[in-house]
């Protein structure tokens, strides 16, 4: 609970931290006009373009640090992430798509059609994770089905006519939360509610998992319902965040070996301190991408994955430790 | 009073070979029975099939006298426990969290207090607070029966419990299972170590190429026949202090 409380507040830390600054600098009476008047442009600063971006990058975080949390525990291993069982590489190939096909500019086809990317990718993830028990062989058709994805993407690139719609097609892919408004942000969180409850619902089955899944076949529980709840709650979590905010790695990786040693290890109470770790990871990787000075803004995935790297690569050498002595 | 296990005539094929061929066996509360045989007998998947995880070709199982596939989950749960051959756990969680598994049905409070009770039976209560990949091979394993006991299941399913473990770790679990038969529980258990498995239980089943050879009282299940066409050793078990010993040697493979 306290682990709780201490990423809530960090969380509103980086939040304010995030709406504060940003490329247009502000001075002190210009926040105080903010507050005072919400009519300003301090206050449409603020509170119209900052304060929905930064919560944008908070949602997008936390559904892909409680989905990343979700596939270790289902897969029982460390390096699994919501990209693992093909579900982001659908979602962005799905999207990819509808630019290319020149229906993108159309209100809300891109996203709904990496929404679709993900269910469909989900779907068929989930029958099969009803069918076998064994993680392997869910990762394997995960690997298949992200490669066929990643190939059908390249595919789009390879075909695509026009320069500027594979400019379009990049920059979506690199992820973004830029000029999100509130209206997106009710948007994602239709398909990320349910999302998380069905994650919530599988907790209990991802702790036992730590057993292995004979274990868990015996231990009363309903396994087979509780993987596929897994398994569709990380894919409307995943699919959604594409949506928002298009392909983002390392968030889902990183965000569950930030917080697992606090929480003794284990993966059900893993997971509401990881979608807290990941709205922060990301909600901070957003500020820097605005912050820093360029001539053209850092997109949001170049950022997760340049500091979220060597960030995992330090918590893989102190788990490693951990493990070897 | 019905049978905690009973196999009917279970076959069992995989990949079109049959693994366990009309195989009968019926374990009740009280009572101790030791599953051997060779490798590859089909001891691991006679327990599976048990227990549901391995599908049968043809026969029946029953659980407590009901059909196994008439039991809803946790019906099975709460009649059968068992303990895998794999050891591997995924997370380095507390040793307590991971016997309390074992009593997952109850509150989280009384579920630690029952696993803490079972970690102290097995001599390793005070390291319920320690992760369980930080222990020695034989502190998990203790750990992991802990959890099996926590179950508090009428039939408790163990493979291979002993196996790989120093000789005070093995008397040690053996001696808590055949604690829980004494208790009531039907306790069933495979095994390499025919001496350890004679000492400790009243039956031995011996599984020999899938097929039941014999389910008798130890002495009489590890004839010196029995040893010699299903074990390829030739020698006895000779009875002594602490228990029946092996006395054996491999038999030339000429004259098996």
């Amino acid at each position: 609970m306290r682990l709780l409380v201490l990423l809530t507040l960090l969380l509103a830390a980086a939040l304010a931290l995030s709406v504060a600054f940003g490329e247009t600098g502000l001075s002190l009476s210009q926040y105080a006009s903010a507050f005072a008047n919400p009519g300003s442009p301090a206050a449409e600063i603020l509170f119209g373009i900052r304060a929905p971006r930064a919560c944008a990058a908070a949602l997008v975080g936390a559904a892909l640090g409680l989905a990343g949390a979700v596939m270790q525990g289902l897969l029982r291993n460390p390096l699994a992430e919501p990209g693992v069982l093909g579900v982001s590489a659908w979602s962005g190939c799905a999207a990819a798509a509808v630019i290319a096909f020149g229906v993108g500019a159309a209100p809300d086809v891109i996203e709904l059609a990496a929404l679709g990317g993900a269910l469909g990718a989900g779907a068929v993830i989930a029958l099969l994770a009803a069918r076998f028990r064994e993680p392997e062989t869910l990762i394997l058709f995960g690997v298949a089905l992200a490669a066929l994805g990643g190939a059908l993407t390249a595919l789009i690139f390879n075909l695509s006519p026009s320069p500027i719609t594979l400019s379009e097609i990049n920059a979506w892919l690199q992820g973004s939360v830029a000029n999100r408004d509130w209206s997106d942000l009710g948007a994602a969180l239709l398909p990320m509610v349910p999302g998380a409850a069905l994650c919530a619902y599988a907790a209990g089955g991802l702790k036992m998992l730590t057993l292995g899944e004979e274990t868990a076949a015996v231990s009363g529980l309903p396994m087979a319902r509780l993987r596929v709840c897994a398994v569709a709650g990380a894919a409307l979590l995943t699919g959604a965040s594409v949506a928002m905010a298009g392909v983002i790695g390392f968030v889902g990786l990183a965000a569950p070996h930030l917080v697992r040693g606090s929480v003794y290890d284990d993966p059900a109470r893993t997971l509401a301190p990881s979608a807290l770790a990941g709205a922060i990871l990301l909600t901070l990787a957003d500020l820097v991408a605005r912050v820093i000075p360029s001539e053209q803004e850092l997109r949001l995935g170049v950022v997760t994955a340049l500091f979220g790297a060597p960030l995992f690569a330090l918590v893989a050498w102190r788990a490693a430790r951990s493990w070897r002595a | 009073m019905s049978a905690a296990l009973e196999l009917k005539d279970v076959t069992v094929r995989r990949a079109g070979r049959e693994i366990l061929n009309d195989v009968s066996l019926a374990i009740a509360g009280g009572e101790m029975l030791g599953l051997v045989g060779p490798n590859g007998a089909g001891k691991s998947t006679l327990l599976r099939a048990a227990l549901g995880l391995q599908p049968h070709a043809s026969g029946a199982v029953e659980l407590g006298g009901q059909a196994l596939g008439a039991l809803s989950g946790p019906e099975r749960a709460a009649m059968a426990g068992y303990l895998p051959q794999e050891r591997r756990v995924a997370w380095n969680m507390p040793a307590r969290d991971i016997a309390a598994l074992g009593a997952a049905n109850l509150e989280a409070s009384r579920a630690r207090e029952v696993a803490e009770a079972c970690l102290a039976e097995l001599e390793v209560g005070d390291l319920a607070g320690r992760g369980v990949l930080d222990m020695s091979g034989g502190e998990r394993a203790r750990v992991l029966l802990a959890r099996l006991l926590a179950t508090r299941a009428p039939l408790l399913i163990a493979d291979e419990p002993a196996t790989g473990l120093d000789p005070e770790a093995q008397l040690l679990i053996l001696e808590r299972l055949r604690q829980r038969a004494v208790e009531g529980a039907a306790v069933l258990v495979t095994s390499h170590d025919l001496a350890l498995a004679a000492r400790f239980c009243d039956r031995l089943a011996v599984l020999d190429h899938g097929r039941m050879r014999i389910v008798a009282e130890p002495m009489a299940a590890l004839s010196p026949d029995i040893l010699a066409e299903v074990f390829g050793l030739d020698g006895a078990l000779m009875p002594s202090e602490a228990g029946p010993t092996l006395v054996a040697r491999r038999r030339p493979t000429a004259s098996r």
